[in-house]
């Protein structure tokens, strides 16, 4: 079984995350137009590649980002959401 | 494979519990004089004046949440739920009425082997494990004791029937 | 004949240990020690058991579960009768009785030997061109009776084996020479090492060879004395998956191991030669002979022809003429053997031999061997020593790239994942000294990597300068019974007509043919087979790849993989009132639940009436305690339940409570609660039981993203909570509360802190049920005094979960997830009162105003059967479809037999138009019939 680094608790196996799938910013719910909105809610981006996904250690309900390239389904870091906005930029 | 003694289970002593998690819950432990583990998922036992192997114990979760169990008068206790009921800012109370058992005895580590898939043989001293055993959400936390090393366990109080029976099988076989 | 041999250096058997059994009916003897079919051999039983396909007679062939001949029916002392069992690497055991499988009518007189009459009209593949037409169910019904290698005893006791999960830094697969040498080099290095095999003792192929014997005894002396080296024998690797997490299998139980890096130590599966006849009884593999020689001092026949193309052929001549064994022949494919018969004096040795076919004997095991040049060479038992195939099953499962080499004639592992390595004969390298080597270097690397570290490439790798596999020992014959895979009873021609249906890649020939997806899943017939293919293409194995491996490399019994069985489930602080007042239990959302509490003498649905008027007339009380509850503290605990639910929070006065509807960002309903707002910047809210756990994972999602200053706790197991409804409930709580209940004082949804029965309580008012109704919350330890307290005050009577559908369906209150589904939109169900769309923001809003613009497609009604469809006996049911004009017009989602009302009333998802009160539908029933009902307007009653 895989195992996965939560930043918090250490190498875990696989059984103790759920994900929730890639990152991604809404669009301005006022700005934006209804297709647009429609796009995000049910299109996913499913070429393979590295993807920052949402990972949560359930028995200690902590979310966290790992970057996973969906290819080879090896996870190539995680770390806390508050290193988001630092790590999009780069 | 260890042979020798079994391994024994027991519900924990009547010991009270409360957590409490917030911004300022380190700084709320500091002001009455309990012990802040210095790392996150670390436990220290809560006083100064507690030793190593005493059923006083505080344990971080995570960063911002703190866990506390604490026997005989537990003025600790008393003391952090009156503060937080107040509407201490940012160290919010959690009810904890957690199912507690303590394994141990030479074998203790073959039944954790049978429900846990943490090495708990390689984890520094100190440590808080928040892990599943047989699909349940459980607080490990190994400590030495005279009596050897021991693991509290604790979970949410709706799965110790299942739980408890599932581990005295395991216990007596 | 097979027969017993005076006792063999390094036996396994134990002679003062004899084991009395029984097979087939009849009475046998064997030793502790031996197998199932090492004791029959001994004991001159050469037909073990009848092929799958034409029921041909079988017997020893690779002794090493690479075939799949000898499969028997068990019962042993400690168990009812067990299919599937190996009897080659089964030990035997006092007592038990063994039965072969797959005849009619017992092995000797297998009536199913005549279908090999009928070959000419089974040709591979048949059964996809034949059958078809109305015949085939009658054939189906004929092919099922006899087909199965095994019956299942429907009595078998439940047996439950513990799984465990184990750690190391180094997991070496495999204790033969290179495996031990390995397991040794890790350990050195510091590794904790962990060494499996699956035979009984440790030390491999090089324990038969007399020459390397004593030294590798003293290799597993070395690695029993080192404490940082665990051996398990009888211990397969069933399955390689990711992370270097291994299945280990053994007798007990199932082992989960987590190692650093692995090391291959395999070995090879010897492969046999392919000629007419080569699977009669009697015609085995030469290590199998090796392994029935030095493990149970067994010969394998009187009087041995020895096939061979390579030395170790050679060298089993020798050892056989060292037990006395007489040795008719050594026939060598190769045009010549050079220096391969040294110390076969007196032994016939010839070169550049081709077999034609082997001769049956009367007693169906093999009594000549005839060659092409028209020899005939009498013997009992032919060897074969042809060549091998590395046991890279496990390998592949890791992801290793394997790679034809001509030179060798054999597949080596040319890439490995990082942490994996591979020592030994599975790397092609023969020489004893070079394995050891090897195992030495793979251990260290192994040992280096699992510590985070890796070493330098080698300085040199062992080369293997000496062919040990026959390129292509391949002997079709026109007459066929030329068997490349024995599971399956698959010949060469078989083979050819698959590539000639335009099967003609190995992966398709394996699924047209069935090659290798027998018992043994291609062990001993994957290469030959392959090789086939490619001949017949005139290209090479080099141009192809063999079948893609997957767990589990040997069978599992399912008991392993079930493992204890474990159901984890919940229970309520006062489950054992539950049970001392008779309720029968359900379980919602991994809780057990009371369903309804049994009245002796009354039926489920008289339970369920008497229940619901307790709660109209009088009132009664409910565990509610499964509820999801959630608390939220700190200064934007408002804000953020203005995000997230669809009403306003931030604006509730302390003291009072809201509904709270919770929507996807689709603006479909996915939960629903009562919030509460107990301080400026407290709130404690409830859930539905089912979705407690994902709601609040949901709710740290988004904080995760918001970062709003708020703290969120999981209170649902920490409280119990009960329900007290009904016209009566005031009066009885208050007198056992300090809380002022009056309806000035507590007014309808509002929330109260104080204490009942003596203990600290948040209460609620609550109009689920009924108008009248108090939820009671407490911590979970002190439930039982505030339930008893609720339940003994007078008149009070528990009621269960289908009282309580009953009673809000009479309020018309939809329950989500059953009135609603994955599709349905607030304003669809009714909800859109509680919908604040003029707040800047909430989860869905955006997708609501799209809904809004489209106007609803389905409406939640409520409606009501006529009275002489209920006299008549119709049963609506949830799930029933609406009809008008002939088309599908909506669903039931709830229905239920009001015993207030006196009618059956329900709740039904329906197309708009049919929503207006007082127009009438049509439900069809389960039974087809049609019943026609009335919309009515919800609540469905009033005040009580």
């Amino acid at each position: 079984m895989k195992i996965i680094h939560c930043p918090l608790n250490g190498p875990r196996p696989l059984l103790e995350f759920v994900s929730a799938g890639e990152v991604r910013n809404a669009p301005d719910p006022d700005a934006c137009s209804d297709a647009e909105w429609t796009a995000y809610l049910f299109n996913r981006a499913s070429v393979p590649g590295v993807k920052r996904e949402w990972w949560c250690h359930t028995p200690s309900g902590y979310w966290f980002i790992a970057e996973r390239d969906t290819a080879s389904d090896e996870i190539l870091a995680t770390y806390d959401a508050a290193e988001l906005p630092a790590r999009a930029g780069a | 494979m260890s042979t020798g003694e079994k391994a024994w289970l027991r519900l924990a002593e009547p010991l009270r519990r409360f957590g409490v998690k917030g911004p300022r819950a380190a700084a709320l432990l500091e002001q009455l004089a309990l012990t802040v583990p210095a790392t996150p998922n670390g436990w220290s036992p809560l006083r100064a004046s507690d030793r190593d192997d005493s059923s006083n114990v505080v344990g971080r979760l995570g960063s911002t949440e703190f866990f506390v169990e604490e026997g005989g008068d537990a003025s600790g206790i008393a003391a952090l739920e009156k503060l937080t009921r107040e509407g201490s800012a940012g160290a919010y109370p959690v009810l904890r009425e957690d199912f507690a058992v303590v394994l141990g005895g030479a074998r203790a580590a073959d039944v954790l082997a049978q429900v846990c898939n943490v090495n708990f043989a390689v984890l520094p001293p100190r440590v808080v494990v928040m892990t599943l055993m047989i699909g349940v959400s459980v607080l490990a936390m190994p400590q030495e004791t005279a009596e050897g090393r021991i693991y509290r366990i604790w979970c949410d109080p709706s799965f110790g029937p299942y739980l408890q029976s599932e581990l005295e099988q395991m216990v007596n076989q | 004949m097979m027969y017993r041999l005076p006792p063999v250096a390094g036996e396994w058997i134990d002679r003062s240990r004899p084991l009395a059994f029984e097979f087939e009916g009849r009475s046998f003897q064997g030793f502790a020690g031996d197998t199932v079919s090492s004791a029959l051999a001994a004991a001159g039983e050469m037909t073990l058991g009848r092929s799958f396909k034409y029921h041909r007679p079988r017997g020893i062939f690779s002794f090493a579960n690479h075939d799949a001949n000898n499969l028997f029916q068990v019962a042993s002392l400690s168990s009812g009768w067990v299919p599937n069992v190996r009897g080659d690497v089964t030990p035997l055991a006092a007592g038990m009785r063994v039965a072969a499988v797959n005849t009619i009518g017992g092995l000797a007189r297998d009536r199913g030997r005549f279908i090999e009459w009928l070959a000419p009209f089974l040709p591979v593949g048949f059964y996809y061109k034949a059958f078809h037409g109305r015949n085939f169910p009658r054939w189906e019904q004929r092919i099922r009776a006899i087909s199965g290698l095994g019956r299942i005893a429907a009595d078998a006791p439940r047996e439950r084996t513990p799984k465990r999960y184990a750690f190391c830094d180094v997991l070496v697969i495999g204790a033969g020479s290179s495996g031990l040498a390995t397991a040794l080099s890790a350990a050195d290095a510091g590794a904790r090492v962990l060494l499996v095999d699956e035979n009984a003792h440790a030390g491999g192929c090089a324990s038969w060879t007399g020459s390397t014997a004593s030294e590798v005894g003293a290799l597993i002396r070395r690695v029993a004395d080192n404490p940082n080296i665990e051996l398990l024998t009888g211990t397969y690797a069933a399955g390689v998956y990711a992370d270097r997490w291994v299945a280990l299998v053994e007798p007990s139980r199932m082992t989960k191991v987590r190692a650093g890096a692995v090391v291959f130590a395999t070995g090879v599966i010897e492969q046999p030669a392919v000629f007419r006849n080569n699977d009669l009884p009697g015609v085995l593999l030469g290590s199998a002979a090796q392994r029935l020689l030095r493990r149970h001092a067994i010969a394998p026949g009187k009087r041995v022809a020895i096939l061979t193309a390579n030395r170790e052929g050679h060298e089993l001549a020798r050892d056989l003429r060292a037990h006395r064994v007489e040795v008719a022949a050594v026939l060598d494919l190769r045009a010549g053997f050079g220096g391969d018969a040294q110390g076969l004096d007196g032994v016939r040795c010839v070169a550049g031999v081709v077999p034609e076919a082997a001769i049956a004997g009367s007693n169906g095991a093999v009594c000549a061997l005839r060659l092409r040049s028209a020899e005939t060479i009498k013997c009992d038992a032919v060897l074969m020593s042809v060549g091998f195939a590395p046991a890279s099953g496990l390998l592949s499962q890791a992801g290793a790239v394997l790679q034809y080499d001509m030179a060798l004639q054999q597949h080596v592992p040319v890439k490995l994942p990082p942490g994996f390595f591979a020592a030994g004969r599975v790397s092609g390298i023969y020489d004893c000294a070079a394995r050891r080597q090897d195992g030495r270097d793979a251990g260290a690397e192994a040992a280096a990597y699992a510590r985070g570290g890796h070493l330098g490439p080698r300085a040199s790798r062992p080369e293997s300068t000496r062919q040990v596999s026959h390129p292509y020992p391949v002997f079709p014959h026109a007459s066929a019974r030329d068997f490349v895979d024995l599971d399956e009873d698959i010949q060469v021609k078989d083979l050819l007509g698959s590539a000639q249906e335009g099967f003609d890649s190995t992966e398709l020939m394996k699924r047209f043919s069935t090659l290798g997806m027998g018992p043994s899943q291609g062990k001993h017939a994957n290469l030959h087979g392959a090789r086939i293919l490619m001949r017949s293409r005139d290209a090479t194995l080099a141009d192809t790849a063999l079948t893609t491996q997957r767990p589990f490399y040997h069978p599992v019994p399912l008991k392993h993989l079930a493992g204890r069985g474990f159901h984890p489930h919940r229970h309520s602080g006062v489950h054992d009132r539950h049970v001392a007042l008779d309720a029968n239990f359900m379980t919602v959302g991994g809780w057990q639940r009371p369903e309804y509490y049994h009245a002796s003498g009354r039926s489920r649905t008289e339970c369920i009436a008497a229940e619901v008027r307790a709660v109209r007339e009088h009132a009664g009380l409910i565990d509610v305690s499964t509820l999801g509850k959630i608390e939220i503290f700190g200064p934007d605990a408002g804000a953020f339940l203005d995000r997230i639910y669809t009403g306003s929070f931030s604006d509730l006065r302390a003291g009072m409570t809201r509904y709270g509807l919770l929507l996807d960002e689709g603006g479909i309903v996915r939960d629903d609660g009562v919030i509460a707002r107990l301080a400026d910047q407290h709130f404690y809210f409830t859930t539905t039981t089912s979705g407690a756990a994902n709601v609040y994972r949901e709710l740290l999602l988004w904080n995760a993203r918001w970062r709003m200053d708020c703290a969120f706790v999981n209170a649902t197991g920490q409280r119990a909570a009960f329900n007290l409804a009904g016209p009566k409930s005031r009066e009885l709580l208050q007198a056992i509360t300090d809380i002022d209940l009056s309806e000035k004082a507590f007014p309808f949804l509002g929330v109260r802190e104080g204490r009942v029965a003596g203990v600290e309580a948040r209460v609620l008012r609550a109009g689920f049920v009924s108008s009248l109704g108090f939820e009671v919350h407490v911590p979970y330890r002190s439930a039982g005094p505030v339930w008893d307290a609720l339940a003994n005050a007078s008149g009070v009577r528990a009621f269960g979960v289908e009282a309580q559908r009953v009673l809000r369906l009479e309020k018309g209150h939809a329950i989500v997830a059953q009135d609603t589904d994955n599709l349905t939109n607030p304003f669809e169900a009714g909800m859109g009162w509680a919908v604040r769309m003029q707040k800047p923001f909430f989860v869905g809003q955006r997708s609501l105003r799209i809904h809004v613009r489209r106007g609803v497609r389905q409406k939640l009604i409520g409606f009501e059967l006529a009275p002489e469809q209920v006299a008549s006996g119709a049963a609506i049911r949830e799930s029933n479809l609406l009809i008008h004009l002939g088309e599908i017009a909506g669903r039931v989602t709830s229905v239920a037999q009001s015993p207030t009302l006196g009618r059956t009333i329900g709740l039904a998802m329906a197309a708009p138009h049919l929503a207006p009160p007082g127009t009438p539908i049509v439900i069809r029933g389960s039974d087809g019939r049609l019943v026609s009902a009335r919309v009515v307007r919800t609540p469905f009653l009033e005040a009580e």
